[in-house]
């Protein structure tokens, strides 16, 4: 589903990422860990083509970002759904417009997706709300309509970016049961978090945890951690792997930490 | 498909609604700036014209003889009405002359007395507005045609007046004519950068397009469509303002000695201001979404 290799970003002489590589496979669920800064959501962009992958390989969903043409990108992002912190939903539409819309996109005839788009907003609970202009929905509503938005597509991979920022503690529970629900039903997700309870929540998750950049720790859930490397480097599909970087590249400045694998 | 096109050209214009305040504000800037240029253009437009009726022609005066055949000069300047370039032509026979000058002696000398017998002889006075650049060739050739039509005795020419009037084409075409192309330019780089900032309001549903896997061209064809309406509208309503503002100042300066009417330009300017201004809109469109 998702291969990273050496992967590294730099914004002028910021080194955003450097040297991350990790696999995932179809069906997980990875947290993506690490305070502020860390360089979460500047990988979450390279892997919905929102930057150019420069440094490294990725391939996502079949796409080889590295080789990613200009013309390819919409077609990556039908198979890719992103959920922000900010919600992005248009305030001036209608939950069912604003859900509707990545199925307008791919040209999917009204009766099917009137359907779909109801169907989901059953599951999220908004069917009552379909006809509201989303802007006067409270921040857990326009957040759900956001997660519906992604997923009424059936995507590949589903990546959240600290989706319950802008949510009390209650309502980042609810989201997280959400995703969870989802994940249940096989949709591959990372969800990027700074939030250590949201990640205790889901002890069966993997979790990759970034500073600096860098990815500092990674664990093998329900196993010993130390098994995880062994499991990373045997296993393309069920390799739960996320190897640290034990030195940046040639032209990205300074090593990198020693791997943390218990340090979440 | 067709259907997919049709929704979201409509989209173009349900999208109106949205955000009226800056909707309202940018259609306002886009017919001030249209409505401004517009003005300068009217202006130009009766500057040109007033100094092209005065100065921008060349006029000749052909005498004939006075005892050639009339019937075969009327012939002659049958033929003359067809010449190239020729702007306009007043012929007088020997009697109208006579009236001629003594209506130009303002009522106060009276040739009634010649009438008959009018001592002056046929003559035609021909205006041209030839081409600039092969002016002094043609002023030559056109000498030299008329020198020699049969029964012609002389022909007058104004050396000064031909010198004033391809000052004047000069200037046009040197001066004036880039200027109004500057014009449009200024407009349509004013125009373009408003709309364009409007659309920019719309980055997020933009950028939730993009997210959504949208291509560029479905995300631009509704961008495209609001686009070109301001252009239209801005430039529709300012053409309507200027209208208006010709008609209240059409005779500010219409009197002795000046005796200049203020003319509206000619529709098809309007046309291609409106034109210009609604590609301008809908390219401005089609850019906001580049990214």
């Amino acid at each position: 589903m998702l291969n990273v290799r050496h992967v590294s970003h730099n914004f002028g002489s910021h080194w955003a990422l450097k040297n991350v590589s990790f696999e995932l496979a179809k069906g997980e669920f990875l947290f993506l860990s690490g305070p502020s800064g860390a360089g979460k959501t500047t990988l979450l962009r390279l892997l919905y083509g929102s930057l150019p992958l420069e440094r490294g390989k990725a391939t996502v969903a079949g796409f080889r970002l590295h080789d990613l043409r200009r013309r390819e990108i919409p077609l990556l992002r039908r198979q890719v759904s992103v959920v922000f912190q900010d919600f992005k939903v248009l305030a001036h539409r209608s939950v069912y417009d604003n859900i509707a819309l990545a199925l307008e996109v791919r040209f999917m005839p009204r009766r099917h997706l009137d359907r779909r788009v109801r169907a989901v907003a059953r599951s999220l609970g908004l069917e009552r709300r379909l006809a509201a202009p989303s802007g006067e929905l409270s921040g857990g509503e326009q957040q759900r309509v956001a997660i519906a938005r992604a997923i009424v597509v059936n995507p590949q991979l589903l990546l959240a970016d600290e989706p319950t920022g802008n949510l009390d503690a209650d309502l980042a529970l609810r989201m997280l049961e959400i995703f969870q629900q989802f994940h249940t039903f096989g949709t591959t997700i990372i969800l990027a978090t700074h939030n250590r309870d949201l990640i205790s929540r889901q002890p069966d998750a993997r979790i990759v945890r970034l500073e600096e950049g860098q990815v500092v720790a990674a664990n093998w859930p329900g196993g010993d951690p130390a098994s995880f490397r062994t499991a990373a480097t045997a296993a393309a599909t069920a390799t739960s792997g996320a190897t640290a970087s034990k030195a940046a590249p040639a032209d990205v400045p300074g090593p990198g930490p020693e791997p943390e694998e218990d340090r979440l | 498909m067709i259907g997919v096109v049709f929704k979201l050209l409509g989209r173009g214009f349900a999208d109106l609604r949205v955000n009226p305040w800056a909707q309202t504000l940018t259609l306002a800037a886009v017919t001030l700036v249209a409505f401004l240029g517009g003005l300068f253009l009217l202006f130009l437009f009766n500057l040109n014209a007033e100094l092209e009726r005065a100065r921008g022609e060349l006029i000749f005066q052909v005498y004939w003889r006075p005892d050639a055949d009339m019937d075969v000069v009327a012939s002659q300047w049958e033929q003359l009405e067809h010449l190239p370039a020729l702007a306009a032509r007043t012929t007088y026979t020997p009697e109208q002359g006579l009236e001629a000058l003594a209506s130009s002696m303002g009522g106060g000398l009276d040739l009634q007395w010649l009438r008959g017998e009018s001592p002056l002889p046929p003559t035609a006075v021909l205006a041209f507005s030839p081409d600039v650049a092969e002016e002094e060739t043609w002023t030559r050739d056109m000498l030299a045609y008329l020198e020699h039509l049969p029964g012609v005795e002389k022909v007058h020419f104004n050396v000064v007046r031909a010198n004033l009037a391809r000052a004047w084409k000069g200037f046009r075409q040197h001066l004036v004519w880039p200027l109004i192309g500057f014009l449009g330019l200024v407009q349509a780089l004013i125009v373009g950068n408003t709309v364009k900032l409007l659309l920019l309001s719309r980055r997020t549903e933009i950028e939730i397009l993009h997210l959504v896997g949208a291509r560029d061209w479905y995300i631009q064809l509704p961008l495209v469509v609001s686009g070109a309406l301001h252009g239209f509208a801005g430039s529709a309503l300012a053409v309507g303002l200027l209208k208006g503002v010709q008609y209240l100042i059409r005779d500010l300066l219409d009197f002795p000695p000046l005796n200049l009417p203020i003319v509206f330009f000619p529709w098809e300017y309007a046309a291609a201001m409106a034109g210009v201004l609604t590609l301008v809109g809908a390219f401005s469109g089609w850019v906001a979404v580049r990214r």
